[in-house]
């Protein structure tokens, strides 16, 4: 038994304990970091930080010709043609979006993780109907097939996290097949395999960790790419649904005015190419400090 | 009659992050006569690999040679344009890496790669080259030389493309053939091949041969004579046999009481310490720290070479009076 | 080699059959009943009943699924709940728009983003290289909807350079908008793509080995780095064409793009699922083409597998 432990330690101790510090001396990822902790924060607090309500429609809020209005004392960021406020909905907006993302991200990678371990691991006829299968999947149109699916079946919060997961854990599960075959072939799992220790207990000490890594960096990424889609199908009318503050939703309601008063897009755009930076940059980041640059 | 190659004072350095120099290679001495094969011994981390690509001016965007002169046939190659340099390149001096493998581009087929210098180098013609190179192919062992030519890297074993690399590498009929380790990536019996035909070739076409190593086996065969490099600094230097019958610093007795012994029970021995990385050299003896015998001059001042016999020199200070056998 | 196509070609028939079935699958279990929209919200119980009927929905499963793969291979893919027209008869005829869309973006990501990864390879760890990376970093960030808007908003409306979306004559003046929104995020990726392989490729031993038989830079790029280069290009070529031609709603929404991307979004918001699902498949078929031919062409291309 202590052998089979002392090949899994082996590999896995002196990587892991240095990457938290790895990744704190990386400047550019303590940057994401902060500023993804920030927009997590200012969602999560979104009640107790935004001056007005989101969905409240003002009737000072609306010109005299039944447009918005641009930035007054009353309205930092100005309001929509509804009266709303801006300031108060860019604070609330991240708030769907991102729980959507990352849930949705996580329920992706525990599929992808188990379906692309489970295949590469067991070989044979399993893994070519798992890797079939998920060539075919990532063989439909992606976003079509998302818009459609979340039409069809009434958008609705649970609906959009359940499709963008079962989109997305394709991209998880290819990483992970890659990585385990490869894991496979090295020497510590056959050393393991000579000490004795079962299938299982091989998949969990040695195999595991060591795709975890990719998991935890894929993870990150999808949250930014979740996010981008998630805000597409608002913008289409398919995902978060009025009265709901929504990034991409306040683009999409913004199509008649926004040649008059661009600030109605620039700062949901923006606000949304930030969030999507810093992850990125925070999985890119990860992905550094696992592989020791 | 002037030395082919004519290495004096040559020091390299690469560029660090930090903008400063750190030396690979310290003054470094050494000719090599025509047709002659000079073996250059080191560990990795020695300079020796350093010491080549400088002469071919292979160093890259951070390599520097600092100070020094190449002489080769009368040329000092180190002022050379980059221009004037990529002539004698394949042309003049020829040189071939560890792996075979990986050395040549998978794309290509053999035939394409033997073409290349002829072409270059010697403006031959499609046809004549291709006749060419299927010679070529035949000399370095290759009987079925007209269907290799077609075929890929990747068809063919690790031995076979060495040999491929060789003839590459002569098929200009250049002075000088820098190998640098061209044997460690191989098995021993196909080692043998390959050593033998590197010294048809130079039978044949009177090449002159640096040939990098850490194999002192290697070295026995086919070298006449030997340097011994350590931390980017030549520590010995004589013909073959007085290397090893008569070494004269304490790093090469350190190296030939490595190799193992084929008595029984015998154990194996290894140097203590580990070779220095470059910008740790110790002052003084740069192998003073790991030197058994070494005394207080050895660490304060840098030994100069001093004569141990016919061709024989060694910077060590104790060099004449290390006992004769260390056996 | 040949042995390798028909490989290749036994299992794409066998991937196009069980997306097949899973698109059937879908509509079929999906809420919504054709006859109802069909028949309108005052239709009486007998007219739905009978509409049903006639398209064959209550009949057992395996019979609608046999029929279903027999209208396939007969290239019908139902008619369209809005229009009462063959599905795809109106896909074709919107294609050609989405096809102009498709290649203006290819052109956009080859043209801007392959010279930028040479720059940025070429010029690596220099100030260059840090600021294509730090453009293309953002660019893979953007929103495509929102760059769309933006462009439509300081090109066509402020500066008056582009028609503010649609479609018309001559088609170039209309396509360059949407072309660049659709390819933005490409050309980072190609940016990248091609700075990882060319950095990856100027690594290895074969280059070293070039450069000391006398080769210059130039050379070496187009004899060794290039033919290597060619095989990636090729294959991420073919996939995005594959998926653009799949059709891009999005950008085809912003612009008022008069493509079958458009078309199936308006067919969602009616629910009209012979459209959606045709699209759908439509999609689907190039994509599994254009996978199917990449790896043939990439197969005839790298020695390693051609010859083996």
């Amino acid at each position: 038994m202590d052998g089979v432990k002392n090949a899994g330690e082996y590999y896995v101790p002196a990587v892991q304990k240095n990457v938290l510090r790895r990744l704190l001396d990386d400047k550019p990822a303590v940057t994401a970091l902060i500023i993804t902790l920030l927009i997590i924060v200012v969602a999560v607090l979104a009640p107790c930080l935004a001056p007005k309500s989101p969905t409240m429609m003002f009737s000072n809020g609306i010109s005299a010709l039944g447009g918005p209005l641009g930035h007054s004392a009353d309205f930092p960021l100005g309001t929509n043609q509804y009266g709303q406020d801006e300031l108060s909905r860019m604070i609330w907006g991240g708030r769907t979006a991102i729980g959507v993302s990352v849930l949705a991200s996580i329920i992706a990678a525990v599929l992808g993780l188990v379906l692309g371990a489970l295949g590469a691991y067991a070989g044979g006829w399993v893994d070519t109907l798992i890797a079939r299968f998920t060539n075919i999947l990532m063989s439909f149109p992606l976003t079509l097939f998302a818009v459609a699916m979340v039409m069809i079946l009434k958008p609705s919060v649970i609906n959009i996290i359940i499709i963008m997961s079962v989109i997305y854990w394709t991209y998880t599960a290819r990483l992970v097949r890659a990585e385990v075959l490869t894991l496979k072939e090295m020497e510590f799992i056959t050393a393991g395999r000579a000490l004795g220790a079962g299938r299982m207990r091989i998949l969990i000490t040695h195999v595991f960790p060591n795709v975890m890594n990719t998991v935890i960096v894929r993870f990150t990424l999808s949250i930014a790419q979740m996010f981008l889609l998630e805000s597409a199908l608002s913008y289409l009318g398919v995902g978060v649904q009025p009265p709901t503050p929504d990034w991409g939703l306040m683009i999409a309601q913004s199509q008649g005015f926004y040649m008059q008063d661009p600030m109605l897009i620039l700062y949901p755009g923006l606000a949304i190419i930030l969030t999507v930076i810093a992850f990125n940059q925070l999985g890119h980041g990860i992905q550094r400090a696992f592989s020791g640059r | 009659m002037g030395a082919l190659l004519e290495v004096s004072g040559l020091t390299v350095g690469f560029i660090q992050e930090n903008k400063r120099i750190l030396s690979a290679v310290n003054g470094v001495d050494f000719t090599l006569e025509t047709g002659e094969t000079l073996g250059v011994v080191g560990e990795s981390g020695s300079g020796k690999s350093v010491t080549s690509l400088a002469i071919m001016r292979l160093l890259g965007d951070t390599g520097r040679i600092q100070s020094g002169k190449i002489i080769f046939d009368g040329l000092d190659l180190s002022s050379l344009t980059t221009a004037r340099m990529r002539e004698i390149r394949g042309k003049d001096i020829a040189m071939i890496f560890q792996d075979p493998m990986t050395t040549l581009n998978p794309v290509l087929t053999i035939g394409q790669h033997l073409m290349e210098p002829l072409r270059i180098h010697l403006g031959m013609g499609k046809r004549e080259a291709r006749e060419r190179a299927i010679e070529l192919l035949r000399l370095v062992g290759f009987p079925r030389a007209g269907e290799i030519i077609d075929e890929f890297p990747h068809q063919l074993s690790g031995g076979m493309c060495q040999r491929v690399m060789i003839a590459v590498a002569v098929a200009c009929n250049p002075k000088l053939l820098i190998a640098d380790e061209p044997t460690t990536a191989l098995d021993v019996t196909i080692q043998a091949q390959i050593l033998e035909l590197m010294q048809k070739i130079q039978q044949e076409s009177n090449t002159a041969i640096l040939f990098i190593t850490h194999d002192l086996a290697v070295v026995a065969e086919t070298c006449e004579r030997v340097i011994v490099m350590y931390a980017g600094t030549i520590v010995e230097e004589a013909p073959v046999n007085e290397i090893f019958d008569h070494p004269a610093h304490p790093y090469t007795i350190g190296l030939l009481r490595s190799l193992p012994q084929l008595e029984r029970g015998s154990r194996l021995y290894s140097i203590p310490g580990m070779v220095p990385a470059p910008g740790q050299v110790p002052p003084g003896c740069c192998f003073s720290n790991r030197c058994t015998l070494a005394i207080d001059r050895c660490r304060s001042e840098k030994p100069f070479y001093l004569e141990v016999g016919d061709r024989h020199r060694a910077g060590c200070w104790l060099a004449k009076e290390l006992p004769k056998e260390v056996f | 080699m040949l042995r390798y196509v028909v490989n290749r070609l036994a299992w794409t028939i066998f991937d196009l059959l069980v997306i097949l079935t899973i698109t059937f699958a879908l509509s079929y279990l999906l809420p919504g009943d054709p006859a109802r929209t069909i028949a309108g919200p005052h239709a009486s119980i007998q007219t739905i009943t009978a509409i049903r009927h006639q398209l064959g929905l209550d009949r057992p499963l395996y019979v609608q699924y046999g029929r279903y793969l027999n209208n396939m291979v007969h290239l019908n893919l139902g008619t369209s709940l809005q229009f009462g027209t063959p599905v795809l008869q109106a896909i074709w005829a919107r294609f050609p728009a989405t096809l102009e869309l498709a290649l203006a973006g290819l052109i956009f990501e080859i043209v801007v983003g392959i010279p930028f990864g040479f720059l940025a390879a070429l010029y690596r760890g220099r100030w260059l290289d840090r600021i294509i990376s730090m453009i293309s970093m953002v660019c893979l960030s953007l929103p495509q909807f929102w760059v769309g808007m933006m462009l439509l908003f300081i090109a066509a409306f402020k500066w008056n350079l582009f028609p503010l979306g649609g479609y018309g004559q001559p088609v170039i003046w209309y396509v360059i908008l949407p072309g660049i929104t659709l390819g933005l995020v490409g050309v980072a990726y190609y940016c990248q793509l091609i700075r990882a392989r060319l950095l990856d490729l100027l690594e290895r031993p074969f280059i070293q080995a070039a450069r000391a038989r006398g080769l210059s830079e130039a050379g070496i790029m187009f004899r060794h780095v290039l033919p290597n280069i060619v095989t990636t290009l090729i294959t991420q070529i073919g996939m995005d064409l594959g998926y653009f031609m799949a059709g891009v709603v999005v950008v085809e929404a912003v612009f008022g793009w008069p493509g079958i991307g458009l078309q199936a979004w308006t067919g969602i918001q009616a629910l009209d699922v012979p459209i959606i699902m045709g699209t759908v498949l439509f999609g689907a078929f190039w994509i599994v083409l254009a996978n199917f031919v990449m790896d043939v062409l990439y197969a005839s291309v790298d020695p390693r597998i051609r010859v083996s």
